[in-house]
């Protein structure tokens, strides 16, 4: 044990010589696919697994604290902005000849921007075939937007820090921590950045996806005159996809259950004793969007229709992206908690006027945009906070871009001469006083008694309500993240069943003359019945979800017509009129 | 050698000239990259130089070799190492007897070949000069230095190629030529036209290369060791081109005849360039999205004394050029008088450029990659942002220069393409002359974008006799039923012929869809699939465009600050498929633009003082909803549509979508969607009977219907052209025919009079059994595709234009609003209006004798035939009838009467009256 610790904090705070000595171990013909293999296993040897073993949690985390040391190994869980900074060519083995005495050494760099530095008298024997180029993808990442606290990274132990700080090193440098401001989705807010470069034989991960990044760290060049050399350098050692924060073990059936009825239960203490709304709620929190063909099913848009209206925000300070009213705030600080990656968006006019909500390359390099965000974040939008004003071009783009993203769940990135479309998965919930601008899947009415808690909380009225004890978030996390995850089927019984149901329906409903039943409420319907059936942890469609699924609809319906007012009753439209009064032009 | 003193270029520059280095290369103005070298300072001081050159000689190799892991290092020849010697002992001792060298001291050489080339361009030249009459050295085996490519060997067969390269050796498959021109070589006619033209470059296509027998193992020189063997083309294209031209010395003082290449047998993406390419040609396909300025590079530095006035001309050496800091001239020798006279500096073009990918060969769901080009001399401007070229060149490496002056080994390298030759890929034009005559000085065919082992697998799909079902499956799977719908679509994607008759005004191949229907039958999602299918389109909707926004508005240009004109969404789909979803939200200025663009297929623009007319030759799929948002089964087709008859006529087919209660097909209906919103494959949906049925995925769809658009063009066959005939007389006869059974139905006409079918039916007829035909890729419209589209057309009218009171199929209903039924009612209506309003007896009638009396005596009760207000007029004949009478076709009937004279309207609105006329009434 001893040992590996030891290499540990070799590979900690000195990768470079770590991979000097296993290019000299390894001798003989240099391969860089290879090599590069080579040196990832040795290091998820040496510090373990991310997220398990004591070598990966003393990885120092980009980002989150003081500037590491140039050189040193650091962890970085980031969302790949823009991989499009295209590949270099590392000249990772050159071969050196001393003019004088003639004699040749090989050179090898790699993991490292700087240059090969040349002693006096030796010179780089560029005509040797033997030199050896490795290509390099260069992407610009930053930290995951929108990351929930619980769901960071852990940074070493304090003590530990605090030592590393106090040893002599020869050149405590002052790296300039710059970030380019128009590469961050949520602009204003504070994120850390850098450019990753990833080695052969791994690539640049798509966009917008979240990787834990393990490299080797270089400052950037202060001062610089362009903007990309003064970014600070990660070049990765390994890579892995991220999943989503907590780890995934699986539930057994029997707690899903319980640990449901324990979630309804804090979502409507949440949400002022409503329970048809907490229900909705929690489908929504499971929700996930899968491809299949050509369309996107499973995702599950909500709109929460009675939340008090916010004030107008006094017109001095710039909007950011976290809610300002109350209510608002209350609801999405307890979604917060259960989400590792929640966006909060206030349909203030000015920021919707100012900001831009989908990715553009025109200018050269990918500008972000609000939209531009890792799968499965949580998206809420604030559309109390939305007063008398004007919108302008930009904005009624964004707003476009949104309900792209609603219905399509797809992102537009605006390249020059072509746009590419992005799928993206975003779960989008939106509170609002009546019935949302946007059109989302599903739209649901709090009851009277949930607006009016909402609206004391508005008021200024402290909830009263007991905090959730630690466990039991944390147990609610991980039952969400299992549950998202389940696979979902339908047996052939029970789609016959429905099928029949669907048929009787619409034809009792068309002797009654009463609006039949459309093809997207059936769609909406089994929707809900999948959720509510994963929600149990169910696999498999039982015919007791669907008869719950119908039921939860059938009460939202008569909730939203309650809630409207009484319409005119509509003119016959059997016949023409006998009288003509108006003549027709 | 820079300073030696002379006024005029000298023959000890050449050395100079040789020394060249590899060109600085700027950075874009606009485009930051993450490391890019700070901008060059050309003139006074030293410009900073590259990475340190290799030492001997001083005249080759100070480009770093970067390294091919494949290749042989040594040089095969067993004569002295190579190149760099050579090139000094070549020089050397031809430097006295050269009079040739002193004329082509100033000449610039290519610059996309790099340092490598220039040296053995220039010396290649001076052998040329000194010592070609003597015949070859044959003790000298000249190999290029690192490889084993030997200059003599590559000399003789080019020129062997250039001399003997016939058409025969490539014939071309499009066109036939005759025997003669098959047998007469190529590249001697394209050497004249050369000369007449006074364009001094040749474009060679390496297919043509590899088609030529004994030139086979050029092409693989050509494509591994560009920077050495081209020059060696270019010496022996010069030399050709002076011995059948001798009076062409000046011409050929500056500057080389090029040799460009083109046309590689394999095209790399952009993706997959890695270091193995470093210096080998390649080619690279997509879209320019930036270009820089024209940059001067220095060449040749002229500078002069402030005291004195000598001159001397230094050329770059390795990326600096040494500017002179004492004067030269022995009887000054001042020091920093030196001034540079940029009129006499010798500059050549630059040009950098970013190449981006195209986006058919991205994969999903990543962003594009770029590659960025340098542009020399000719092809600067050659082609501007937004064009979708072939690019051809030489793909290297070049250090990032982040510090220059330390004794560092760069490590980090930039990636970049020296373009050789651009070649622009637009849309294929029909007849091959027009591009042969434009690829210039070459034999090619039109460029195929489509690998062959797919138009394999193409022509594979088309042969399966159920086609047109697998296709209508595959075009949306995610909808349910609709497939006359889908079928209809899919025509409208493979879209008919474009004619154009010469003297008649051409006729458009474009097919154009309507859906109507009720909400929530997918009308939305029918037209979001379809825009994914289509090569070009655009996805509006009708509330929220205009009418500027659809054809063409003017806006003011960025950069240059001028106005000019922005195609809007119907240009930008021309030969695509314009999707507008709520089509009856559109007001009608909108609208009026459309009928514009759907028969004459142009959009004509007078505004802002530009006065044109747009190209807009696209398909236009539309989807409406109902007057009352549902469809209303007693109201007609046309109250319904609510749109004007003569734009609904436009449409060649119009599908009524309707939400039927059906049992079964309800089942279906919610099985299919079940089985796609569960996760598992093993859905019920994937057990139903027509699973038997392949579907092809979307993309393989759309590269299928891009093949065919682009590949097929049939013509219409004489048995089809039968068929049309028939299909078209059978659908007027179907007027005439319906009304013969139904016989007891229509009093006392002998036709019914009904229109089933126009002149516009039959030109849809046409289009559409065209489209089919390109569906199966056949070169003929065969009857089988007539009777398919005439199926189609019939599905279609007899949903869109059955008239509700009869049952039957009327297309004037379409037409003009009205049907012939109502034309009969109409007349009906109008002789009782007349009698009303005139009191006069019926002349005979079961239907009226009964109420004869009450009218008349109604009528002599009222104003004495005089005027009373419209809607009591309406309220007495709805009285006295049997049948309620449409407010519509009152207002007909009145609006016939007051021009036949009968009546008056007085007043409007409410308040509107019918005057019955006195002279009507006496007579």
């Amino acid at each position: 044990m001893a040992g590996t610790a030891q290499a540990a904090i070799e590979c900690i705070r000195a990768p470079l010589a770590v991979i000097g000595r296993l290019f000299e171990e390894q001798g003989g013909e240099y391969r860089p696919h290879e090599f590069g293999k080579l040196v990832a296993e040795h290091f998820q040897g040496v510090l373990g697994d991310d997220g398990g073993g004591g070598g990966a949690a003393r990885i120092p985390v980009f980002g989150r604290e003081a500037a590491p040391k140039r050189g040193s190994l650091v962890r970085f869980r980031c969302m790949v902005q823009d991989p499009s900074y295209g590949e270099e060519l590392h000249l990772s083995l050159a071969h050196v000849v001393n003019s004088e005495t003639g004699e040749t050494q090989r050179r090898f760099s790699q993991y490292t921007d700087a240059d090969h530095s040349l002693d006096e008298g030796w010179d780089v024997d560029y005509s040797s075939a033997a030199n050896v180029f490795v290509e390099k993808e260069v992407a610009y990442c930053v930290s995951v937007p929108g990351q929930s606290e619980w769901a960071q990274l852990e940074t070493p132990a304090a003590l530990e820090r605090a030592m590393d700080a106090l040893a002599i090193s020869a050149e405590p440098e002052e790296a300039s921590e710059e970030v380019a401001a128009h590469k961050y989705p949520l602009r204003g807010e504070k994120h850390s950045a850098a450019l990753v470069k990833f080695y052969a034989p791994s690539t640049a991960p798509r966009v917008s996806t979240v990787v834990d990044v393990v490299g080797v760290y270089e400052p950037g060049r202060g001062g610089a005159a362009e903007e990309g050399a003064a970014w600070p350098c990660i070049h990765a050692i390994y890579h892995c996809a991220t999943t989503a924060g907590t780890g995934l073990a699986a539930l057994p059936r029997a707690e899903y259950a319980e640990r449901r009825e324990m979630c309804l239960a804090h979502l409507a203490s949440v949400l002022g004793g409503d329970d048809l709304a907490a229900h909705y709620l929690l489908l929504h929190l499971l929700s996930r969007t899968v491809r299949v063909q050509d369309a996107k099913v499973g995702k599950f848009s909500l709109n929460l229709i009675g939340v008090p209206a916010a004030e107008p925000a006094a017109a001095t300070e710039p909007a950011r992206f976290a809610l300002s009213s109350p209510a608002a705030r209350w609801l999405g600080d307890a979604i917060g908690q259960l989400v590792p990656r929640s966006v909060e968006v206030p349909f203030d006019l000015g920021l919707l006027n100012r900001s831009a909500f989908l990715p553009s390359a025109e200018e050269g390099d990918l500008r972000a945009g609000v939209l531009q965000l890792p799968p499965d974040t949580e998206l809420i939008c604030d559309e109390t906070c939305l007063h008398e004003g004007t919108l302008d071009e930009r904005g009624v783009r964004n707003l476009h871009a949104l309900q792209t993203a609603i219905l399509d769940q797809s992102v537009a990135y605006a390249y020059p001469f072509q746009s590419i479309d992005v799928p993206a998965s975003l779960r989008v919930l939106v509170l609002s006083v009546g019935k949302s601008i946007l059109q989302n899947d599903c739209d649901l009415h709090l009851s009277r008694d949930a607006a009016q808690f909402l609206a004391g909380i508005a008021a200024g009225e402290p909830p009263g309500l007991r905090p959730l004890d630690p466990m039991h978030t944390e147990q609610l996390r991980q039952y969400l993240a299992a549950a998202r995850d389940l696979d979902f089927s339908i047996p052939k019984d029970v789609s016959d069943a429905i099928s029949a149901e669907y048929a009787a329906a619409r034809r009792e409903a068309h002797e009654r003359g009463a609006p039949l039943m459309s093809q997207e409420e059936l769609a909406l319907a089994v929707t809900v019945a999948r959720l509510v059936s994963i929600g149990k942890g169910c696999a498999a469609l039982d015919l007791a979800s669907w008869r719950e699924a119908c039921a939860l609809e059938q009460r939202r319906r008569e909730r939203a017509a309650a809630a409207k007012p009484r319409a005119a009753p509509k003119p016959d439209g059997a016949g023409p009129k006998p009288d003509g009064a108006e003549a027709r032009p | 050698m820079s300073g030696a003193p002379s006024s005029s270029p000298i023959l000890g520059q050449d050395s100079d000239v040789e020394d060249a280095g590899l060109d600085e290369y700027n950075t874009l103005p606009e485009t930051p990259m993450p490391f890019s070298p700070p901008p060059i300072v050309a003139g006074r001081g030293r410009v900073a130089g590259r990475a340190p050159a290799a030492r001997g000689g001083g005249v080759a190799s100070s480009s770093p070799r970067l390294g091919f892991s494949d290749m042989p290092s040594t040089p095969a020849a067993a004569e002295a190492g190579g190149m760099a010697m050579a090139y000094s002992d070549a020089l050397s001792s031809q430097l006295d007897s050269l009079n040739m060298g002193s004329q082509r001291a100033g000449r610039r050489y290519r610059g996309d070949v790099g340092a490598l080339g220039q040296a053995l361009s220039s010396e290649l030249g001076d052998q040329a000069a000194g010592g070609d009459g003597d015949g070859p050295r044959a003790v000298e085996v000249r190999t290029i230095w690192g490889t084993i490519v030997q200059v003599r060997e590559v000399l003789t067969s080019f020129r062997d190629f250039l001399q003997h390269f016939t058409a025969a050796h490539r014939p071309p498959t499009k066109h036939a030529m005759s025997d003669a021109e098959l047998h007469e070589p190529v590249y001697p006619a394209l050497i004249r036209r050369m000369h007449d033209t006074e364009i001094y470059q040749l474009n060679v296509d390496a297919r043509n290369i590899s088609a030529y027998p004994p030139a086979q193992a050029l092409y693989r020189q050509i494509a591994n060791y560009p920077s050495e063997v081209m020059p060696i083309l270019d010496h022996v294209l010069t030399e050709m081109y002076m011995q059948l031209f001798p009076d062409a010395n000046e011409a050929l003082a500056q500057e080389d005849l090029k040799v460009r290449v083109y046309n590689l047998h394999a095209s790399t993406n952009m993706r997959d360039l890695n270091p193995s390419d470093i210096d080998k040609l390649v080619s690279v396909r997509g879209m320019l999205i930036r270009s820089s300025a024209v940059i001067p590079d220095m060449k040749l530095a002229f500078f002069r004394c402030l005291q004195c006035d000598w001159t001397t001309t230094v050329g770059i050496d390795k990326g600096v050029i040494a500017e002179p800091t004492q004067c030269g001239n022995p009887a000054c020798l001042q020091k920093d008088v030196i001034e540079l006279v940029h009129n006499r500096s010798v500059f050549v073009d630059k040009q950098l450029a970013r190449l981006q990918e195209t986006p058919e060969v991205i994969p999903d769901g990543q962003t594009p990659h770029t590659v960025t080009l340098v542009l020399h001399d000719e092809l600067v401007d050659a082609c501007k942002a937004g064009d979708r070229l072939e690019i051809t060149g030489v793909y290297r490496g070049e250090p990032v220069r982040v510090n220059p002056r330390t004794r560092t080994v760069q490590a980090i390298y930039r990636t970049f393409v020296d373009v050789v030759h651009v070649r622009r890929l637009g849309r294929i034009r029909a007849d091959l002359s027009a591009s042969e005559a434009d690829a210039g000085l070459d034999v090619s065919e039109a460029v195929v974008d489509f690998e062959p082992h797919e138009v394999a697998e193409f022509r594979r799909w088309a042969r399966d006799g159920r086609l047109f079902d697998i296709l209508a499956r595959s075009v949306a799977p995610s909808i349910y039923e609709l497939e006359d719908v889908k079928r209809g679509v899919l025509l409208q994607l493979f879209g008919g012929v474009r004619k154009q008759v010469p003297g008649a005004p051409r006729s458009r191949g474009d097919i154009n869809v309507l859906l109507v229907g009720d909400p929530g039958v997918s009308k939305s999602q029918m037209l979001s699939a379809v825009h994914g299918l289509a090569p070009r389109g655009i996805y509006t909707s009708g509330k929220g465009s205009s009418a500027v926004g659809l054809t063409a508005y003017v806006t003011r240009d960025p950069d240059t600050r001028q106005m000019v004109l922005e195609s809007g969404a119907l240009v930008l789909s021309d030969d695509g498929v314009c999707c507008i979803d709520e089509f009856d939200k559109m007001s009608d200025a909108t609208r009026s633009v459309l009928h514009e663009v759907m028969e004459q297929q142009t959009i004509s623009i007078a505004k802002a003082g530009i006065i044109t007319s747009l190209n807009a030759r696209c398909s236009i799929l539309a989807a409406a909803n109902p007057v009352d948002s549902k469809w209303n089964r007693t109201l007609s087709i046309v109250e319904n549509i609510n749109l004007p008859p003569t734009l609904v006529s436009r449409f060649d087919l119009v599908f009524i979508v309707l939400d039927t209660v059906d049992e079964a097909m309800d089942r279906r209906l919610a099985r299919h969607i079940v089985g796609l919103y569960a996760d598992g494959p093993s859905s019920a949906a994937a057990a139903d009977a027509d699973a038997e049925l392949p579907v092809m995925p979307a993309d393989r769809l759309t590269r299928y219907i891009a093949y065919a658009r682009r590949h097929v063009r049939p013509a219409i066959s004489d048995a089809a052209a039968d068929a049309l005939t028939a299909a078209y007389v059978d659908l007027r006869r179907m007027g005439r025919d319906a009304g013969a059974t139904t016989a007891g139905a229509v009093s006392g006409a002998a036709s019914s009079g009904r229109v089933t079918a126009t002149a516009r039916q039959l030109e849809s007829m046409i289009r559409m059994s065209e489209a089919h035909a390109r569906m199966r890729l056949s070169e003929s419209v065969e009857a089988a595709d007539v009777h398919e589209a005439a199926r189609l057309m019939r599905e279609a009218l007899r949903e869109s234009a059955t008239d509700p009171r009869t049952g039957l199929i009327d297309l004037d209903l379409l037409n003009t609003g009205f049907g012939s039924s109502d034309r009969r009612q109409l007349d009906a209506i109008k002789r009782e209006t007349r009698r009303l309003l005139l009191g006069a007896a019926p002349p005979s009638g079961a239907a009226d004798s009964a109420d004869a009396d009450s009218a008349a005596a109604a009528a002599a009760a009222g104003n004495g035939g005089g005027s009373a207000p419209y809607h009591v007029w309406l309220q007495r004949l709805n009285d006295q009838s049997y049948t309620p009478v449409p407010p519509r076709l009152f207002d007909q009937a009145v609006r016939e009467l007051q021009t036949e004279g009968v009546l008056a309207i007085v007043g409007t609105g409410r308040s509107m009256s019918i005057v019955v006329k006195q002279s009507a009434l006496a007579g």
